[in-house]
């Protein structure tokens, strides 16, 4: 048992290395890539005509623009090591502050569609396991055909139109339910899925047949064998699904107009604002890490043959 | 011994097996590609043309209407197919061509090529999806080339990991030992042993990708990342109509519908491929 | 031990009922018989059409009798069990016709609601592949608690999985009850299997090939836990089984299938001893006998050698200890002779094979080919590579399944480079020397039976004209009337060619009939090595003694054996399995 746990805790410790050598990586890129855009936040605020030429140079000087980059990547670096997000040049406020405010909105969107979306993504091929009639099949494979075609952002400017606009029912700002909603409905259609296919394929294995031997129910078959088997490989997914969650609420906060990180993102791509593009950049970066890093854990716990890898 | 082969051994006639859906699919799926062949024929009016009819309802004159800058839908929904389905193509083969050839490579060449290749495929996945097209998209000129290179990598992970999953499960297979044995070489074995046993599999994630990669494209759009405005792909059309919302829905309703239709049909299409192909999906992208 | 507390059990069971050494044909017995099959028809309806799988099958089933249901791949002996009591694939309809009637209910028409009921209770069923039929997820104790009747309290329901456990041998391993199947060996996987059997205490136990996939050893001890737990229970059992070897040791009555149609039918004994039917006959003269019957010649030169031979392993994981597989292996082949390399599975016997041709990274020792050293053998030259030439023991996973029969065997003429024009030729009398026609030309490796596609890979290994040809188990997946062909190709080879083998084989019978020389491995080191008739008949290592001892027990077509001894390989109620297995 104790060498169970010995090489429970080293595969986790390489996963730790991995995830962060993956996040330097992110760190490293965001910077690089970032300084590629032809045009700085001071170039565009000249053009909208707002700074004279020598405000410009002032600004460069001030912002440390002027420096080669190699200097800027390790000015940066420190100050991004010290935890202090650096200010925005555009809004003139420090990143932190406007994350702050726009953090919960996408929070809320992403992490509650994400959660109906599992749960969602979870019942239905399950209960189409149980009770493998037309109804509940075709249930899947609607959701799924409709997560794998249906653009979240094109339904969510048909429910604008048609919610807000039409039928005067929700607000055509600022609504959350229906948002979630549409995501939800994708996650869970991506979820189901894989999981309906994995709970098919494991349905044909030998130690299903061999619990048919034993002459359990159809019950016990699906949520004891057959379930846990899938949900142990569709767990590696989980990762995946959030990042699918915070970039359709990036959409999803567009066409809804929704305050959020979303919003935030664009208008500092749009703006040239380097400082809080590569701060969202890091930081849903490390949150998939995270998540990747989490079931890659959880993964190891649940499934005993893992441990052991 | 199985049942399989207590039961003998059935071989499996690879029937095209058409449901309606799937027909319809690949009708939707024909006549989108005609459409984008015959569209100067077809169309009624200059798709670029600038009229002082704003916003018009759909009738005569304009069969699907205008939009806000007196365009008319209809004709530009027509020149629309073409460049969405060819962007969305041109990025899926983009990452296609990207990501399978730099894993076969990666994988042939050993180990360190392949732990540096597979380490740059996770930095990219770990950028949520269209992050990654954002940021290329903000660090070269906006344009259809950045568009296209932009989702072409970001989709060559797809690509990558099938390709890496599916080298080393063949790889796995005693044939490639028995090659080895015989004295071909790694080259060998990757091109003409390996490769056309992982078409299939590389042909099956094409079919899943393309849709995506249509979306994608009019995601950016729509964002304001993607093609100028004046080029009428459908994100690029959707996104310029929808401050109008109230005042022209036709012009958003007509772009929409057909985006969800071509990406629905392809999508129906690419499950069509993979169910005759029998092959696994890549697990880990959904 | 055996308790039985269970009582409310239909009429169906007749308890203790002696198993007479030799008793009279089922239809003149009498007792009533436990399951009675007539006239069973099974159709597999697909796609594609129909197919009938068994075409009028009947027997009879005595109470505490086994009888056992012998046949080829293909022939439809595991279909009739399993649509006997609906454990058909999922996905596959059949339709069955016919009537059988199990203490006299007819189980055909009985509801899948009806069925479930019976499986695993009245009706319990082990399945080939232990390490498959396993939950991976799902603890030993959990997976046999699952079987026990319902209802019972969490106490009584441990008291009695460990008494199972118990009763199938497996109480001296500590905490076997919380390990998970990963974490057992095959013998011990298949202990547990039999134990989730006997939770429902059922009255016939249907036993689908349940000792192909383990080694000879642990299938005697199997084997011999069945038939005591039989007379112990009077449980009967349907033996489903490809091995006519078994049959004479383990079971009284026989039924012989051949393409879904029953052969001929009768007790064991008179079957074995004076069957009536040709395929019958086939099938009891297709499998060799293990007697050594070529001696190594002294006057020829030696052609492959190893002297010292290692090889490690990288451990499993980032930090893993590295496994040594193979230690000290020295071994001298002369030409025209062939090595028998036997041991079970994990003793190392493919390792020294792929070490040898260079798929295995050799930590020490030497290979000498012909009196010369090789440097490396994952570095050869064609030249060398052309002498020395390897067999897989998969032949469908061995051919690239998008390359005709013609590629696959020119295969080595386009790696060296031999213009297109030259090569048909050359093919097609390679086909001929190992007895394909030219209609297997075009064909792909899915397109050709399991023979037909060793038969392929063994022209391909000749196409480049070998000295030495090592055979990986090569025989061991075929049926063993295709086996007997095959070995015959590679009997008439060695003398036309004055080929040289290297054959490792977990069957000591085929190595005896095949080989001079024989080397006996156990855990990556040889045993015993010598002359074939030398080991066979005078085995010096206790562990060979072992080995022939089970191999002989497991081929026995005499009279059924005395169940209170075990066999000499089982040990004590299968103590010897596990001790060298426990290693976690």
């Amino acid at each position: 048992m104790n060498a169970h746990t010995r090489r429970l805790l080293l595969g986790i410790a390489a996963d730790l290395v991995r995830s962060l050598a993956v996040a330097a990586g992110i760190v490293v890129f965001s910077f690089f890539v970032l300084r590629m855009i032809p045009g700085d936040v001071v170039d565009i605020r000249g053009i909208e005509g707002s700074l004279t030429y020598s405000q410009q140079t002032a600004m460069r000087a001030e912002l440390g623009l002027d420096k080669p980059w190699i200097t800027q990547f390790g000015e940066w670096l420190t100050m991004i090591a010290s935890g202090d997000l650096g200010t925005s040049a555009r809004f003139a406020k420090p990143i932190a502050d406007l994350l702050a405010a726009v953090i919960p909105t996408t929070l809320t969107l992403g992490l509650s569609a994400l959660l109906i979306g599992t749960l969602l993504g979870v019942l239905l091929p399950t209960l189409a396991m149980l009770w493998p009639r037309r109804l509940l099949v075709a249930l899947v494979e609607a959701t799924t055909i409709w997560s794998i075609t249906v653009p979240t952002f094109s339904i969510g400017i048909l429910c604008v139109l048609v919610l807000a606009v039409w039928l005067g029912l929700i607000p055509a700002i600022g609504n959350l339910v229906v948002p979630i909603l549409i995501l939800a409905l994708d996650t869970a259609g991506t979820l189901a899925k894989i999981l309906y296919e994995d709970m098919k394929d494991i349905e044909r294995t030998e130690y299903v047949r061999a619990a048919r031997a034993k002459g359990l129910s159809r019950a016990r078959i699906v949520l004891r064998h057959i379930l846990p088997n899938a949900l142990t490989a569709a767990v590696a997914l989980i990762g995946l699904l959030l990042a699918g969650a915070f970039t359709g609420a990036i959409t999803m906060e567009v066409v809804f107009g929704l305050p959020g990180l979303g919003t935030l993102t664009l208008q500092a791509i749009k703006g040239r604002d380097y400082a809080v593009v590569q701060a969202v950049i890091i930081w849903l970066g490390f949150a998939v890490i995270i998540a990747n890093l989490v079931t890659d854990v959880i993964r190891k716990i649940i499934d005993p043959r893992l441990r052991s890898a | 011994m199985t049942l399989a082969t207590a039961t003998g051994r059935s071989r499996r006639i690879a029937l095209p097996g058409l449901g309606p859906l799937t027909a319809a699919a690949f009708a939707i799926v024909a006549v989108a590609l005609l459409v984008a062949l015959a569209a100067p024929l077809l169309a009624t009016h200059d798709p670029y043309a600038f009229t002082a009819d704003l916003n018009q309802p759909p009738g005569e004159g304009h069969l699907l209407g205008t939009d806000d800058q007196g365009q008319d839908v209809y004709s530009r929904l027509l020149y629309g197919t073409g460049l969405s389905l060819a962007f969305g193509a041109g990025a899926a083969l983009l990452a296609l061509a990207i990501g399978a050839l730099a894993a076969l490579l990666a994988l042939a060449a050993g180990r360190p090529a392949e732990w540096a290749l597979f380490g740059f495929v996770d930095l990219i996945r770990a950028l949520p999806g269209i992050l990654f097209a954002l940021a290329c998209v903000v660090a070269f000129e906006p344009g259809i080339a950045t568009v296209v290179i932009a989702l072409g990598i970001s989709f060559s992970p797809h690509f990558a990991l099938i390709t890496r999953a599916t080298y080393l499960h063949q790889m796995a297979q005693p044939y490639t030992a028995a090659a080895r044995v015989l004295g071909a070489g790694r080259l060998r074995i990757a091109l003409v042993h390996v490769l056309p046993n992982i078409a299939g599999a590389l042909i099956t994630q094409f079919a899943i990708v393309l849709p995506r990669c249509i979306v994608s494209e009019s995601v950016l759009s729509f964002l304001g990342l993607g093609v100028s405005p004046e080029t009428p792909t459908w994100g690029r059309m959707i996104a310029s109509a929808t401050p109008y919302l109230e005042e022209a829905p036709h012009a958003v309703l007509a772009p929409i519908l057909a985006l969800s239709l071509v990406t629905f049909a392809l999508a129906i299409v690419g499950n069509a491929v993979r169910r005759r192909s029998e092959l696994p999906l890549s697990r880990d992208l959904p | 031990m055996t308790q039985r507390p269970d009582t409310q059990r239909p009429d169906t069971r007749r308890a203790g009922t002696p198993a007479p050494a030799s008793g009279p044909s089922p239809r003149e017995a009498a007792a009533a018989p436990l399951l009675a099959v007539r006239d069973l028809r099974v159709t597999i309806r697909a796609r594609t059409g129909t197919v009938e799988a068994v075409a009028g099958v009947s027997f009879d089933i005595l109470p505490g009798r086994t009888l056992a249901l012998v046949g080829e791949s293909g022939s439809g002996k595991s279909m009739t069990a399993m649509a006997l009591i609906g454990l058909v694939p999922v996905g596959t309809t059949v339709e069955t016709a016919g009537s059988a009637r199990f203490g006299g209910r007819e189980l055909l028409t009985l509801s899948e609601a009806e069925r479930r009921a019976l499986r695993g209770r009245a009706i319990a069923t082990i399945l080939q592949d232990p390490a498959a039929a396993l939950d991976p997820l799902m603890s030993a104790g959990e997976q046999i608690a699952e079987a026990l009747p319902r209802g019972l309290g969490r106490r009584e329901a441990a008291g009695r999985v460990a008494a199972l456990l118990a009763e199938v041998g497996l109480d001296g391993v500590p905490g076997i009850a919380r390990r998970h199947p990963h974490e057992l060996s095959g013998g011990q996987q298949q202990r547990v299997a039999i134990a989730m059997a006997l939770a429902g205490n059922p009255s016939l136990l249907i036993a689908d090939e349940p000792t192909t996939a383990l080694d000879v050893t642990v299938q005697a001890q199997i084997l011999d836990l069945l038939a005591r737990l039989q007379a112990a229970r009077g449980m009967a059992i349907l033996l489903i089984t490809h091995d006519l070897g078994v049959v004479g040791a383990y079971a009284q009555d026989v039924v012989v299938m051949r393409a879904g149609a029953m052969v001929e039918a009768g007790p064991a004994a008179r079957v074995l001893a004076a069957p009536r039917e040709a395929h019958t006959r086939t099938l009891l003269a297709a499998r060799p006998a293990l007697r050594a019957t070529a001696a190594p010649s002294a006057a020829a030169p030696e052609i492959l050698a190893v002297s010292d031979l290692a090889v490690r392993y990288r451990g499993a994981g980032l930090l893993g200890r590295p496994v040594r597989a193979l230690d000290g292996i020295d071994f001298a082949l002369e030409a025209g002779g062939a090595l028998g390399v036997v041991g079970e599975s994990g003793s190392g016997k493919s390792t020294l094979a792929k070490a040898i041709v260079g798929l295995a990274r050799i930590e020490r020792g030497s290979v000498r080919l012909g009196g010369a050293v090789l440097a490396d053998p994952m570095r050869l030259g064609r030249a060398a590579r052309a002498r020395l030439q390897y067999i897989f023991q998969d032949s469908y996973g061995a051919l690239n399944p998008r390359l005709t029969v013609e590629d696959a065997i020119g295969e080595p003429f386009a790696i060296s480079g031999r213009p297109r024009a030259g090569r048909r030729a050359a093919v097609l009398a390679l086909l001929d020397e190992v007895g394909l026609a030219r209609t297997h030309l075009g064909r792909l490796p899915r397109e050709l039976s399991g023979g037909q596609r060793q038969r392929v890979c063994i022209a391909r290994a000749l196409a480049l004209s070998p000295e030495v040809l090592i055979c990986d188990e090569i025989v061991s997946a075929l049926d063993v009337t295709v086996q007997a062909q095959v070995l015959g190709l590679l009997r008439r080879l060695r003398a036309e060619r004055g080929l040289a083998l290297v054959f490792i084989s977990h069957d000591l019978a085929v190595v005896a009939e095949l080989c001079t020389r024989v080397m006996v491995m156990k855990d990556g080191k040889a045993v015993e090595s010598g002359a074939a008739a030398d080991v066979f008949e005078a085995p010096r290592a206790a562990y060979t003694r072992d080995l022939i001892a089970a191999a002989r027990a497991l081929d026995a077509p005499a009279p059924h054996r005395d169940l209170s001894t075990p066999s000499p390989a089982a040990g004590e109620g299968g103590g010897v399995e596990w001790v060298t297995a426990a290693g976690f």
